[in-house]
């Protein structure tokens, strides 16, 4: 019995770093290459939050930080969670600002202007959630032809529009 | 005159001393130790108030790099004057001891 319970040990000994090594390389190698998916989602998400009329402004700015952080080697996560907490503090400075006025010093949003705001601000408090999946239309997130998983720096087409095909590809009939 | 905090001069201050290229926003986090959960709300709120203007990266140099492009902040002349003051009160605000050499604080 004592000789067995050694063994077992001592396999228990060999097998638990070994173990932990392998599920580590694994997990390592898992958040690499869905991390930079995950952080684009989060910061998505985020820009639920910002009003409409700021919001196209916001998606390139941090997308192209996001990229930067992700080039840098440095973990986009925390990055996109904080600015998922961000673009909660923003929106109120952010729907007293009219985008493009305040550099001009001039506040006053033009009447027409304001009630289309007011118009789409309302619709997008209502509806949060199909705001989310509006915001993820056309990033190819989810219909990845080559197998990986997320969407890359240039994935969207050229820079700032959003649903070109990539070099060399055909845009598909769909 | 905006919310004068610790955070909001450190960005005023790292707009001053950074190179005008590295005005985005992850290179101003960086110069600020801040996040950008805490970085974008203070510089849209010196935008709203004509400190800081901001303006899209040249697209030719974003796409010779092969990236996005980025938004870049730059200080107004008002906002100039108002840097000035925050590396006044930055100063003030840290205890003597832990000034660098030379009694200012930048960011």
């Amino acid at each position: 019995v004592n000789v067995f319970v050694g063994v077992l040990f001592a396999g228990f000994v060999f097998m638990l770093p070994t173990s932990v090594a392998l599920v580590r390389l694994i997990a390592d190698k898992e958040y690499a290459s869905w991390a930079p998916a995950l952080a684009g989602l989060i910061a998505r998400f985020g820009l639920a939050f910002i009003p409409v009329a700021h919001r196209e402004r916001y998606r390139e700015e941090w997308l192209a930080e996001l990229d930067a952080k992700r080039e840098e080697g440095q973990p986009p996560i925390f990055w996109a969670v904080s600015m998922l907490f961000g673009s909660i503090r923003l929106r109120p400075t952010l729907k007293r600002t009219p985008p493009q006025r305040a550099v001009a010093g001039d506040t006053s949003p033009a009447p027409a202007e304001e009630a289309a705001e007011e118009a789409a601000e309302t619709l997008d408090a209502r509806t949060p959630i199909r705001t989310f999946w509006s915001e993820m239309e056309g990033t190819g997130f989810w219909r990845a032809r080559d197998g990986s998983f997320g969407d890359g720096p240039l994935r969207d087409g050229p820079l700032g529009q959003r649903g070109g095909p990539r070099e060399g590809e055909e845009r598909s009939p769909e | 005159m905006p919310r004068m905090t610790d955070a909001t001069c450190k960005v005023l201050l790292a707009l001053t001393k950074i190179n005008p290229q590295d005005h985005y926003g992850l290179a101003i986090a960086k110069a600020t130790g801040l996040k950008p959960g805490t970085l974008y709300p203070i510089l849209a709120r010196l935008e709203e108030e004509g400190l800081v203007k901001s303006d899209w990266e040249d697209l030719d140099e974003a796409s010779a790099a092969k990236r996005r492009r980025r938004r870049l902040y730059e200080l107004t002349a008002p906002g100039i004057t108002c840097a000035t003051d925050a590396a006044v009160k930055l100063t003030e605000r840290t205890p003597v001891w832990a000034r660098p050499t030379g009694g200012a604080v930048t960011a």
